[in-house]
């Protein structure tokens, strides 16, 4: 029997070694797994009531943080609409009243009528050293996270907006829908206008003329008519500019004439139809050799398509100042921060016309640009432009933003505002959500 | 008649003894499981984890730099020498540029290349001595070990720096080590150190999962190192038509491989290798697990001599083997 007992002993005390012996760390085991998670929670749940959940309709957008006893709350601004709910940690629900908004920091201070409450403790000892443990509640309320600081604390200037476009260079894009109809065009013709195949016909050198007088149907005589408006393309445009602002009796040209361009493969020439074509819309542009951006495709849920562009608008100009092309287009939308309200001028349908477009945020509407934004999973769309941020790597979800960023005992060193990425959330730290809060109220 | 019916009578009895004392041992190992004194953390753990974080953290830091357009290396001698992966130094003898932690460029030259196992090293140009941090040994990690990351996690950025992540070894065996330092494009040839701030990987790949961080252990860097450092480009296995086969199945073994299955008729059995043998290096190269055993046989061609070391019992021996053919099948895990 001893030796059974022995053997026995002997198996199991095999299967222990093994078992501490590790070659692989269960999940259970890991910095953010639930054994190691156990210790924190002891050292969280004193500091729970302090968290409350911010419903939009019934669903949890993100976390706030009790500021006073008497209700004000600190959260988010930028992740709910106009429907406030809180959930305080006892479940009860209240209307929340949103007192104010810190744009330049996308923090909002709420009140609901409540007593009682109670605040987070502020930790104030200046920027946190990196590699300090901290921890957060996880989007669920009750679960928290740890992480450490995990670099220095700084300003985060803001992204630039994205109008959520694809476009092309508008010549590059031309189709029979843009020509000029033979009605307009005889409209033109009775305010005193010429074509311009009928222009040239009188004005260009008598070998030149021999040409014309050919049949325009002709491909080898079309070729050489065309280079012969090429020769004068800048004069041709000047004078059609001053036509539309009613100072010139104008060129134009004939119907053959555009459709037998658009056939050709020239990006030249078919970038002098479309500046003739433009030219009425917007003649200063032209003037300038701004020629626009087609539209192709417009993004779903982009600030394009809350400001009704369609496909097939032409942008000409954003705030007054021209658009060049596709890529043009792209520097001059960077001039600008995500939230600003530009002006564009487009041509739709033939004639002009101004949208206002408030710009949304680059990743969220082009969440497949950025290979990193992918590994990333679920990040917040406002992560930009804070006057001064704390870093730390813990792996929190956007609706866990607006809690409060803790050491180990609780002490409240800032509030989360933004998931950037696969390795970085943000905090506004203490002292500055501290005197932002006594601006706001 | 008797006899036999006592001993019966013991037979029972012993059973029911053991069934009581099975349950009851199981109990107390399956308790005592819970309560692993290796892992159990508390305050003062995170506390001294912090502590330890934090002294190795200013030189480690300063010795963290930006490699190429978008990826990291450490610096590990006074001389300039950095480490990086593969994937980020590229081809050996490329005029490239670093980026110190204050922003300063400096030009480097590419060295070595190690693609299978994605390991390189470039050489900062310029006067020294440079900040550095030490190696650490070959073999020294295990799962559960406490590790701290740093890199430029979505390229260079001078005001922010190197970014810290703490984490845990999950899984340190064989090939790549993972850790759940989350990772980013551009933290790619950025260390991974221990606690003691001497380097133990190069960040090398991700996957979706947010625990799944892959980095070169430094032991692969150890054993190549003069290769690496003469600016080789070290080739990895072979297509499998033209790799040789020395037809053996291999399992982790805490001082090299040890060979699993024989296939009849291959290399092994011809050579006399028996099941049961812990192979310790190939030409010369440690082995220290399945994936260093693999490519030590898949890189060369069949009808190679090679010469393997091995343990038999308490005696190690040592015997030349030709390499065979593949038999042209898809095998896992058949070398």
């Amino acid at each position: 029997m001893f030796l059974l007992t022995g053997i026995l002993y002997a198996f199991f005390f095999t299967i222990d070694i093994a078992a501490a012996d590790l070659s692989y760390l269960s999940r259970a085991d890991r910095l953010n797994g639930w054994r190691t998670l156990e210790v924190l929670d002891d050292l969280f749940r004193d500091h729970r009531a302090s968290v409350v959940e911010i419903l939009d309709n019934d669903k949890q957008v993100a976390l706030g943080t009790v500021v006073s006893e008497d209700g004000f709350i600190v959260t988010k601004a930028s992740e709910f609409g106009q429907l406030l709910e809180i959930r305080l940690s006892d479940y009860s629900k209240h209307v929340a009243e949103q007192v104010s908004v810190d744009e330049a920091n996308d923090l909002a201070l709420l009140k609901i009528r409540a007593f009682g409450l109670r605040p987070v403790d502020w930790l104030d000892s200046g920027d946190p050293q990196m590699g300090q443990w901290v921890m957060s509640p996880y989007e669920d309320k009750t679960q928290v996270r740890i992480g450490v600081i995990s670099a220095s604390t700084r300003q985060v200037p803001k992204q630039f907006g994205a109008l959520g476009v694809v476009t092309v260079d508008s010549s590059d894009y031309l189709t029979e829908n843009d020509l000029l109809d033979p009605n307009t065009l005889a409209d033109h013709i009775n305010k005193g206008a010429r074509p311009i195949d009928r222009w040239l016909k009188n004005e260009i050198s008598n070998g030149a003329k021999s040409a014309l007088t050919a049949d325009l149907n002709d491909p080898i005589h079309q070729t050489h008519f065309l280079r012969l408006i090429l020769r004068d393309l800048n004069s041709m445009i000047f004078e059609r500019a001053l036509y539309a602002e009613g100072r010139f009796e104008g060129v134009f040209l004939s119907d053959t004439t555009q459709k037998a361009i658009l056939q050709t493969d020239n990006r030249i020439r078919r970038s002098v139809l479309n500046r003739m074509l433009l030219v009425d819309c917007f003649p200063d542009l032209i003037k300038a050799g701004k020629s626009g951006a087609r539209i192709l495709d417009v993004v779903a849920d982009s600030a394009a398509e809350q400001a009704d562009l369609e496909p097939g608008d032409l942008i000409m100009a954003i705030n007054a100042s021209g658009v060049g092309g596709s890529q043009d287009l792209v520097r001059l939308i960077r001039q600008h921060t995500a939230g600003e309200t530009i002006t564009i001028s487009l041509v739709r349908d033939g004639s002009a016309l101004n949208k206002l477009v408030t710009l949304g945020f680059f990743d969220a509407t082009f969440p497949d640009q950025d290979v990193n934004i992918a590994l990333s999973g679920d990040i917040s769309d406002r992560r930009t432009g804070f006057q001064k941020i704390i870093q730390h790597d813990m792996p929190l979800s956007p609706e866990a933003m607006g809690g409060p960023l803790m050491d180990l005992e609780g002490r409240v060193l800032g509030i989360n505002i933004a998931r950037y990425d696969r390795v970085t959330t943000y905090a506004l730290p203490a002292d500055l959500v501290q005197s932002l809060i006594q601006k706001m109220k | 008649m008797r006899f036999n019916r006592q001993y019966k009578k013991t037979v029972i009895g012993k059973t029911t003894y053991r069934c009581v004392f099975q349950w009851l041992l199981l109990f107390i190992s399956v308790s005592h499981l819970g309560a692993d004194d290796s892992l159990n953390r508390d305050f003062f753990v995170f506390r001294e984890t912090q502590r330890q974080v934090q002294s190795a953290l200013q030189n480690a830091m300063a010795s963290t730099v930006g490699v190429g357009d978008s990826g990291s290396g450490v610096i590990v001698s006074p001389n300039g020498l950095v480490l990086t992966a593969a994937h980020v130094s590229g081809t050996p003898n490329r005029n490239i540029t670093c980026r110190l932690p204050n922003g300063k460029r400096v030009g480097a030259k590419t060295l070595g290349n190690f693609d299978y196992m994605d390991a390189g090293m470039v050489q900062l140009e310029g006067e020294g001595p440079w900040p550095y941090s030490p190696v650490g040994t070959r073999r020294s990690n295990t799962a559960g070990d406490w590790c701290f990351a740093l890199g430029h996690p979505g390229g260079f950025d001078r005001d922010r720096g190197s970014v810290l992540r703490v984490g845990m070894v999950i899984h340190a065996r064989s090939g790549f080590m993972r850790t759940d330092c989350k990772l980013l494009r551009g933290d790619s040839g950025g260390p991974l150190f221990n606690l003691s701030g001497e380097v133990i990987g190069i960040h090398s790949r991700i996957g979706e999962p947010l625990d799944d961080n892959y980095h070169a252990p430094i032991g692969t860097f150890s054993k190549m190192w003069d290769d690496l450092l003469a600016g080789e480009t070290i080739s990895g296995p072979r297509q499998r038509s033209g790799r040789g086969v020395l037809g053996v199945s291999v399992e982790a073994h805490p001082k090299g491989v040890l060979l699993k299955e024989i296939r009849p008729g291959s290399a092994a059995e011809e050579a006399g290798l028996k099941t049961k043998d812990v192979i310790q290096s190939i030409d010369g190269f440690p082995i220290d697990d399945s994936f260093d055993f693999r490519w030590a046989i898949s890189k060369n061609i069949p009808g190679a001599r090679i010469k393997i070391e091995y343990v038999r019992g308490e005696k190690l021996d040592e015997i030349s083997v030709e390499l065979g053919q593949s038999t042209g099948r898809r095998e896992r895990g058949v070398f």
